[in-house]
C-alpha cells in the first residue's frame, strides 16, 4: 500500500479492480485543510481517463510493474520515443507523459513502466538541474529563502523559487513534489 | 426534486468552538431550510453546549463516542475537516450508498477551485467521496447563509429601539454616537495589548465588547478604551453583536464568515499554521476583497490585517496611524464591507450547493 501523498505521475495502483495508471499528480496544501492530492487517471484495461483528489494519507493499493531505464529521443507529433541501452524505442503519448512533459529534455533519463508488455508511463529522476529562463529581478539581502517568486523554465513551466535566484542559475528540482531544492553552481 | 431526505455530519472538535460552531450552523440549516432529517455526531458535546441554543432545531445531536453504535447510515454523509471516520460507520455508508463528503476548511486561493467538488473513487470502499471547499465564488461551494438572514440583519440595522433592547438584554451598553462601538474575539497570538494601548490614544472613545464566559462586571478603561466583558453568546445572538457594533474583530471560520455577512468592516484573526501557512491563506483572501474596497481603505485594511496576523509584530504607534481606525478611514471601509457583503449574497450558500451535488450524485447511481 501507498500513501496517497507518495504516489506520483507513472505510478500504478488499483482501484475497483482495474489497473488505473497516475498520468498527473499535484499537491496542495494551505492553511488548517487538510494536504489534498488532485490525480490523473487513465485505466490501462478500458483507456478512460478519470480524476479525483484524495487526502495526503489515503492508502492505495499500488503495482509493481516491470521498468526499463530509458532516455528521451524525440517527439513526433503527440508521441513521444524513448530508447533503451539496446536502441528500443518506446512511444508514448502525450496523455501518458503529461505529468512528466514539464521537464523533458532530449536525452534525459527516465524510466518506462510496462504493463503486459506495452508502455505505459514514464517517471522522471526524483531530482533534476534546470535553468531558470526568466524570474523577476533578485531581491538584494533577502538570503532567507522565505520569500517565493515564480521562475520559468524552458519548458515554459513556472516552480516557486527563492527571490534571490536570478535569470540564466540552474536550480535542482524535486520531480515528486515540483518543489525548488537549491541552486546548482 | 430534493433526494436527500436524512444527513449525518460527523464533527470532531479539535479545540475552541470553530469546527463545531459551522457544524451546528450548517446541521441547523440543513434542517430548517431544508427540511432534511439531520444527525450530528459531535465528540465534544461540552463544547457544542456552550454554542447550542436548548432548541435544537430538529438536528438530532449526538455524542460520538468511540465504538458508536452506527448501523443505518443517511443518505449523505459529511465528515468536517477530514475527521477519520471509524470502520463500522464507513461499512454502513457502502451497504446505503451514502453520498460522502469531506467538508474543508474555507479558502479564498486559487487551487481550491480546482479540487473542488471533484467525485473520486474512494481506493478501498468503492463509495464515491468528494472533497467539497466552501469559498467566495461560483467555482466553490459557497458560504454557509441561512433563508432570511440578510432581510432580518436589515430590519435590525434599520431599527435602533431594536438595537437597544437586544444589547440591553445583553448586558451592553445602549447606542450612543459619541463612541466607535467595537467587538472583539481572537486568538491569544494575536497583539491584543497593543492594540488595545494604540486603540487609548484615538480621537474618539471606544468601547470595545468582548464574550467572554465569566465576565467581569466592572469595564476597564485604558485611555480612551473602555473594554467591555459580555457574556458569551449563541449563533444567533452574535449575529446581532457583529450587526450592532461598528468594526468587528473575528477569529477562524465561522465568526469570519459571518463578520462578512453583517458588512461591517472587520479584522479577521487567522488560526496560525506551520510554515506560516495560514498567512497564504490571509493574502489569498484579502485579494479577494481587494476590488470592493477604494485603494486607500484596502490598503489600510490589508495593513492592518498583517499586523494582527504576524506573530511577533509590533503594532507602532505609526502603524496604528497608517493603519488607523479613524473615522475617515471607517467610512471607506464600511463602504468596501458592504460591497463586499452585497456580492457575497448574490452567491448560491453552501447547503443549496452540497444538496444539489448529492442529488446529481444520488441520481447517478
Amino acid at each position: 500500500m501507498k500513501f496517497a501523498q507518495d504516489l506520483k505521475a507513472g505510478n500504478v495502483v488499483v482501484m475497483d479492480g482495474a489497473p488505473i495508471v497516475i498520468q498527473k499528480a499535484e499537491y496542495n496544501k494551505s492553511g488548517r485543510n487538510a494536504a489534498v492530492m488532485k490525480f490523473k487517471f487513465r485505466n490501462i484495461l478500458t483507456g478512460s481517463n478519470s480524476e479525483g483528489i484524495y487526502k495526503t494519507d489515503e492508502k492505495f493499493e499500488d503495482i509493481i510493474l516491470e521498468t526499463k531505464e530509458v532516455t528521451y529521443s524525440y517527439a513526433d507529433g503527440d508521441m513521444y520515443v524513448f530508447m533503451d541501452e539496446e536502441y528500443n524505442q518506446y512511444e508514448l503519448s502525450k496523455d501518458d507523459i503529461e505529468g512528466v512533459l514539464k521537464y523533458l529534455e532530449e536525452q534525459m533519463p527516465c524510466e518506462v513502466k510496462f504493463f503486459e508488455g506495452k508502455p505505459i508511463s514514464v517517471t522522471p529522476p526524483v531530482k533534476i538541474v534546470r535553468e531558470v529562463i526568466y524570474t523577476e529581478p533578485a531581491v538584494r539581502g533577502d538570503t532567507s529563502g522565505k520569500v517565493m517568486k515564480p521562475a520559468k523554465l524552458a519548458s515554459g513551466f513556472e516552480i516557486p523559487v527563492p527571490a534571490f535566484v536570478e535569470i540564466g542559475e540552474k536550480i535542482e528540482i524535486d520531480t515528486r513534489t515540483d518543489e525548488y531544492v537549491a541552486r546548482v553552481k | 426534486m430534493n433526494l436527500i431526505k436524512s444527513i449525518d455530519i460527523f464533527c470532531a472538535v479539535v479545540d475552541n468552538f470553530g469546527d463545531i460552531g459551522v457544524c451546528w450552523r450548517l446541521s441547523r440549516q440543513l434542517s430548517l431550510d431544508h427540511h432534511i432529517t439531520v444527525r450530528l455526531f459531535v465528540d465534544d458535546m461540552e463544547s457544542a453546549k456552550a454554542i447550542m441554543p436548548d432548541d435544537r432545531s430538529g438536528v438530532e445531536v449526538i455524542h460520538w463516542v468511540k465504538d458508536i453504535d452506527y448501523h443505518q447510515a443517511a443518505d449523505m454523509v459529511i465528515e468536517a475537516f477530514a475527521c477519520p471516520l471509524p470502520d463500522n460507520v464507513i461499512a454502513a455508508m457502502v451497504a446505503k450508498k451514502s453520498v460522502w463528503i469531506d467538508l474543508e476548511y474555507i479558502s479564498a486561493e486559487d487551487w481550491v477551485a480546482g479540487c473542488h467538488a471533484i467525485p473520486s473513487k474512494h481506493p478501498s470502499t468503492g463509495l464515491t467521496k468528494t472533497l467539497f471547499f466552501p469559498g467566495f465564488d461560483a467555482q466553490t461551494g459557497g458560504i454557509i447563509r441561512e433563508n432570511g438572514l440578510i432581510s432580518r440583519r436589515n430590519a435590525f440595522l434599520n431599527d435602533e429601539n431594536a438595537h437597544n433592547l437586544w444589547r440591553k438584554a445583553h448586558f451592553i451598553p445602549e447606542i450612543d454616537q459619541k463612541y466607535i462601538d467595537i467587538s472583539l474575539f481572537c486568538y491569544k497570538t494575536a497583539p491584543l495589548d497593543q492594540l488595545i494601548e494604540h486603540l487609548g490614544g484615538a480621537d474618539k472613545p471606544i468601547r470595545l465588547f468582548r464574550p467572554v464566559r465569566t465576565p467581569q462586571n466592572t469595564p476597564q478603561k485604558v485611555g480612551s478604551v473602555e473594554i467591555i466583558e459580555i457574556p458569551f453568546l449563541s449563533q444567533v445572538d452574535y449575529d446581532y453583536l457583529l450587526w450592532t457594533c461598528d468594526f468587528n474583530f473575528v477569529r477562524g471560520e465561522d465568526s469570519f464568515v459571518r463578520a462578512q455577512l453583517a458588512g461591517k468592516p472587520f479584522i479577521w484573526n487567522i488560526y496560525v499554521q506551520e510554515e506560516a501557512a495560514h498567512l497564504v491563506k490571509l493574502h489569498a483572501f484579502l485579494e479577494k476583497i481587494r476590488p470592493f474596497y477604494d485603494e486607500a481603505s484596502f490598503e489600510r485594511l490589508a495593513n492592518l490585517h498583517d499586523l494582527w496576523n504576524e506573530e511577533g509584530q509590533i503594532l507602532t504607534k505609526h502603524s496604528w496611524d497608517v493603519c488607523g481606525l479613524s473615522l475617515q478611514s471607517l467610512a471607506g471601509l464600511k463602504s468596501g464591507a458592504q460591497n463586499w457583503s452585497d456580492y457575497l449574497c448574490n452567491q448560491i450558500d453552501l447547503s443549496t450547493q452540497l444538496l444539489t451535488f448529492a442529488n446529481t450524485q444520488i441520481t447517478k447511481k
